[in-house]
């Protein structure tokens, strides 16, 4: 096996009485798009700091490509990074946003830049300051991504965007897989994660919980079904892939269905459905279910 | 050294150069417009007060009475040569520019660096090849040629008016001086405090605490080895 792209070892961050990040090793291999996940709290955005030497740990070590991550000027010729809240510099035009983050960056591919402010439909010529959340987000997504840097480190990357610059986002990470990069994703938003990522790590309260294959990750998904009758609701025990099932009163009922919706579908359509609402519950509900209330 | 690492230092060198000019660039971009209008005050107002002592007729002994005067030794401070054109200038605008430049320098420090810093723009910044310390060493560095500027510029702005050279220097030097150490105080107390208002805060106060002790001592004859 190669040089690790990423690797923490016994790594551990406390400010004051709260232990953010708790003795977490890890290890991405190069080339690899690698998901990090976890609720709100759970240490992510430490980890991140930490990887960049942005913040100094507790306990542990962190390398980048085995540089190691507090030697930040040669590590950070490896790496490109799009923080969670991106700020810019209000005078400054989107194009000189863009040059001046080049200018300290790992290097750029100009014609690749050019080319995704044209996909993501950035108007560079705006002060940053008129930029929304979605637009600031994208002057910092396409400056990690036109560095071309072996390494990009992506916090909540498309928090901001609409689903088309979603679309846009993801195909700029399979091109930068493509061509030999690693993205290390903190996300929260599991059809990203399952859109983008080879392997995925759970964070809860700093430590980390899981590293599983995005396939492994999919046994966690249910999507939430709640659905009115006008007249009696059908029995519904026993109905394969529906778990949980509640009875809201006399004429609805709610479940969480898992695997084919075709049994469940075929049982209500026996029924004189009112009304059938089908909700996809967030990464942080699958985790707080499937953890427990303590996952924080 | 081997080749290859030699190469590699070489390489890191270069890179380290380039990203310091572009972080000097990028101070000199955000406090360009206040250093302009802090330099050119201060040369204005002492250009004017030198042209005005040569153009208006003042009677020396009136304004021998008015120096005197405890109030006004304490605003303006002990009159060194009051019939010299750049003594009186010095005198009439020095305690004024001095505040100008040291609430200027500390506010300007404390805004490019822990404001910066606070508004999370320099979380991109210290993503790429600089580091911290690069990037607040790059930004005083910066900063600290306007106090040299503004010095500069009264000195030259009073001898071209008509005061003579060397006190013109000396003054222009006393006005860098006093930036200089107010940019090196709002860059200590952003670092030691966790938000701009803290650290404005801090370095207010020691612009005040200094501006006091000027004040006792020009006022309280018994306390004259303060001035």
């Amino acid at each position: 096996m190669g040089v690790a792209a990423l690797r923490t070892q016994h790594l551990s961050k406390r400010y004051g009485g709260l232990l953010a990040v708790d003795d977490l090793t890890l290890q991405v291999a190069a080339g690899e798009v690698f998901g990090f996940l976890g609720p709100n709290g759970a240490g992510k955005s430490t980890t991140i700091r930490l990887l960049l030497g942005l913040a100094r740990p507790t306990s542990g070590r962190a390398w980048i490509f085995d540089i190691d991550a507090a030697d930040i000027a040669a590590a950070h010729r490896l790496i490109a990074h799009v923080p969670a809240d991106v700020a810019l510099w209000p005078r400054m035009t989107g194009a000189e946003v863009l040059d001046l983050l080049a200018r300290i960056g790992p290097g750029v591919d100009t014609a690749y830049r050019d080319e995704l402010i044209e996909r993501f439909a950035l108007d560079v010529t705006k002060p940053a300051g008129t930029y929304s959340t979605g637009n600031r987000q994208k002057v910092a997504l396409i400056a990690a991504f036109a560095t071309r840097a072996p390494l990009l480190v992506l916090d909540e990357p498309t928090s901001g965007l609409d689903p088309l610059m979603e679309l846009e986002f993801r195909r700029a990470v399979t091109a930068a897989r493509a061509n030999g990069q690693t993205v290390f994703l903190s996300s929260h938003q599991l059809a990203e994660v399952e859109a983008v990522c080879d392997r995925v790590a759970i964070l809860r309260a700093g430590q980390l919980a899981e590293v599983a294959s995005v396939a492994a990750l999919r046994r966690l998904h249910r999507t939430e079904v709640a659905a009115t009758f006008t007249g009696t609701p059908p029995d519904l025990t026993g109905v394969p892939g529906i778990d949980g099932l509640h009875h809201d009163g006399v004429a609805a009922v709610r479940f969480t269905l898992d695997g084919s919706p075709v049994a469940a579908l075929r049982a209500l359509a026996d029924a004189d459905v009112a009304t059938i609402a089908v909700r996809e519950p967030s990464l942080e509900e699958i985790f707080l279910a499937y953890y427990g209330q303590d996952a924080r | 050294m081997s080749t290859a690492t030699a190469t590699t230092s070489a390489a890191t060198g270069t890179t380290r150069a380039r990203s310091s000019r572009v972080v000097a660039a990028l101070a000199a971009r955000q406090i360009y417009r206040g250093a302009l209008v802090v330099t050119a005050l201060c040369a204005g107002m002492s250009a004017l007060v030198v042209t005005m002592y040569h153009s208006q007729a003042l009677d020396p002994a009136a304004l021998e009475t008015l120096a005197r005067n405890p109030a006004i030794r304490t605003l303006f401070g002990e009159p060194g040569a009051l019939d010299d054109p750049g003594g009186f200038t010095v005198w009439r605008t020095g305690a004024f520019l001095t505040v100008l430049l040291a609430v200027w320098s500390s506010l300007a420090a404390t805004r490019i660096t822990r404001g910066e810093e606070d508004a999370g723009r320099w979380y991109l910044l210290l993503s790429g090849r600089t580091t911290l310390p690069d990037a607040v060493r790059g930004h005083l560095g910066v900063l600290a040629v306007v106090p040299l500027a503004a010095g500069a510029a009264t000195a030259a702005a009073m001898i071209a008016a008509g005061a003579g050279v060397t006190g013109s220097l000396l003054h222009g030097a006393g006005l860098a001086g006093v930036g200089f150490f107010f940019v090196a105080v709002g860059g200590l107390t952003a670092q030691l405090f966790g938000s701009r208002s803290a650290a404005n805060g801090a370095a207010a106060a020691i612009v005040l605490l200094g501006l006091l002790a000027r004040m006792v001592g020009d006022g309280v004859t018994t306390l004259a080895w303060m001035r």
